[in-house]
């Protein structure tokens, strides 16, 4: 397996930088997946029914996506120094053989009616195939675009929210033609084959036959294309650079005062204020998301009674997928020009206010449903761009060196958010609905805390400073030798 | 720095169409959902499914 070793996949120094995003645009698509995991939910709870207690189904089902969430977190954390050192290469060969292998083993969780299975399938190998995935083409894409790395970082993490547009699609047709399938197939070669394919009619009855199909494929496929950018990716080579590009000094350009030129080792970095405060900054903006996300589709069916339905709740989803998407390419391509922290500024201002008052939109006051989506969808932009926008933020305070690591590290502040954020929102919706209070009147108190806790990025955001010189690498020959080249 | 050879050209331009061919095709599967959103519906309401983070 020498061919993934980080020295064998070095670029001569003509190669093209823009083979390099749609690597790790592959990549990403792949494990994005993950976001519309939700369609495998109601299947998952038909096929499990009679297996597991029924009255945990729901939350046990729920567990399989949590797990793979916090494994991602948890290996991005753990992995990021060694990727550092193996390369991008190597991570997302890994991260393709761990993520199909993860879709495999759910599979034959599911077909034998063993959640267990699932849980280490999906949620703790594919969870781990998440975290190398989403953290191996970081660095690579900042050392190709030191100029641009927001737009760069942008674009593969772009990927990521939109993988659950192929995902949510792809799963729902294979399952819809397995189903079909199951019904429809004659059973051709005499008594055995007709016998056979009765049995299996039969132990497939509940969906499961349909949901295990769909997972062996979508695993073989997501492999295969995340082998496309496996192939593809290379790091560059030590003498080049971007041409004309002068790497920014302490006195030039926008947030010039937090480029960095020297760069920290991971070991360091979580030891620095900075590193902590960009934590509470990714924490505030991924939880106050995740409180328009956990609940977009009741949300607008409640605050809106008799003016949206089911469908227009569904097509509402849809929107907040796009805003996610294109939010995370916009506002990262607009931090180069802008600066991180002023972007950041951005999110942290418009967001309280759009949450403060986007209660008032409701039918109870304004009641104009143009109003809320558009709220919403700025909202989600931001959360998207807030993903997005960070890698760059770590660079300009970090330098490149160990960025994909140090972003690893970070990422523990998205797995707690998908903790914290949802313990939120779930929690005061039971408590109106245990106390039967009308939903409508939960929304406002869950969108006003969130408004609470951006204000508390505000400040972090606020008190982002250079790093001290205290953390920085001295000894640059240690440096060249690990493998970094600027 | 060496000029990247013209073949090198058609390889990005055939990287990117095989990562945008999936991408547009969710894209548009979205966008057809979301257009539902425009259309006035009778009023059920029950909660649906929640999105995903």
């Amino acid at each position: 397996m020498n061919f993934l070793d980080r020295d064998r996949s070095v670029a001569p120094t003509s190669y093209n930088r823009w083979l390099i995003p749609p690597a790790a645009l592959a990549i990403h698509l792949s494990i994005g997946q993950v976001y519309a995991f939700s369609v495998f939910k109601n299947p998952l709870i038909q096929a499990f029914t009679g297996s597991v207690s029924a009255a945990n189904l729901n939350k046990d089902i729920g567990y399989i996506f949590s797990i793979a969430i916090a494994v991602l977190g948890l290996s991005a954390a753990l992995f990021g120094a060694w990727l550092e050192r193996a390369g991008p290469r190597r991570a997302m060969f890994y991260a393709a053989c761990c993520f199909g292998l993860g879709f495999l083993v759910a599979s034959v969780g599911v077909r034998s009616h063993q959640l267990w299975l699932v849980y280490l399938g999906y949620g703790a190998i594919g969870g781990i195939g998440l975290g190398l995935g989403y953290i191996s083409p970081v660095s690579t894409l900042i050392k190709w675009f030191p100029d641009r790395p927001g737009l760069a970082t942008g674009l593969a993490i772009m990927g990521f929210g939109g993988g659950a547009m192929i995902g949510g699609p792809l799963a729902t047709h294979l399952m819809a033609h397995f189903r079909t399938a199951a019904d429809q197939t004659p059973s051709p070669g005499g008594p055995l084959a007709t016998q056979l394919m009765t049995h299996f009619r039969a132990s497939g009855g509940d969906g499961s036959a349909a949901i295990a199909h769909t997972m062996v494929v979508m695993g073989l496929l997501y492999f295969a294309f995340m082998l496309f950018g496996v192939f593809t990716i290379r790091v560059p080579n030590p003498a080049w650079k971007p041409e004309g590009y002068t790497a920014p000094t302490s006195s030039t350009g926008k947030d010039a005062g937090l480029i960095s030129s020297h760069n920290v080792a991971v070991t360091e970095a979580w030891r620095t204020p900075q590193f902590w405060l960009l934590w509470i900054i990714l924490f505030t903006n991924v939880t106050a998301g995740i409180g328009i996300l956990e609940e977009a589709s009741p949300m607008i069916q409640d605050f809106f009674h008799g003016q949206a339905g089911p469908a227009a709740a569904v097509g509402f989803v849809g929107l907040l997928s796009i805003l996610n998407m294109a939010g995370r390419f916009f506002w990262a391509s607009t931090s180069d020009f802008l600066g991180r922290k002023a972007i950041y500024f951005a999110f942290f201002t418009l967001g309280p206010l759009l949450f403060f008052f986007l209660p008032f939109s409701s039918s109870a006051h304004l009641n104009s449903i143009p109003l809320f989506v558009t709220g919403a969808a700025i909202i989600i932009s931001m959360y998207g761009g807030g993903f997005a926008t960070i890698p760059a933020y770590l660079k300009d305070l970090f330098g490149g060196f160990n960025v994909s690591a140090i972003h690893g590290r970070l990422l523990t502040a998205w797995s707690t958010a998908g903790i914290i954020g949802p313990l939120i929102v779930n929690g005061i919706l039971d408590h109106y609905v245990s106390n039967k209070l009308p939903r409508e009147q939960a929304y406002p108190l869950i969108l006003h805390i969130m408004t609470g806790l951006l204000c508390a990025g505000f400040l972090a955001n606020l008190l982002v400073r250079p790093v001290s010189e205290k953390f920085w690498i001295r000894d640059n020959h240690n440096l060249s030798k690990q493998g970094a080249t600027r | 720095m060496p000029e990247a050879p013209k073949s090198q050209n058609l390889l990005v331009v055939l990287t990117w169409i095989i990562v945008t061919l999936p991408t547009a095709w969710g894209l548009s599967y979205t966008i057809k959902n979301a257009l539902k959103l425009f259309h006035p519906q009778p009023a059920v309401t029950s909660p649906g499914p929640s999105a995903s983070h």
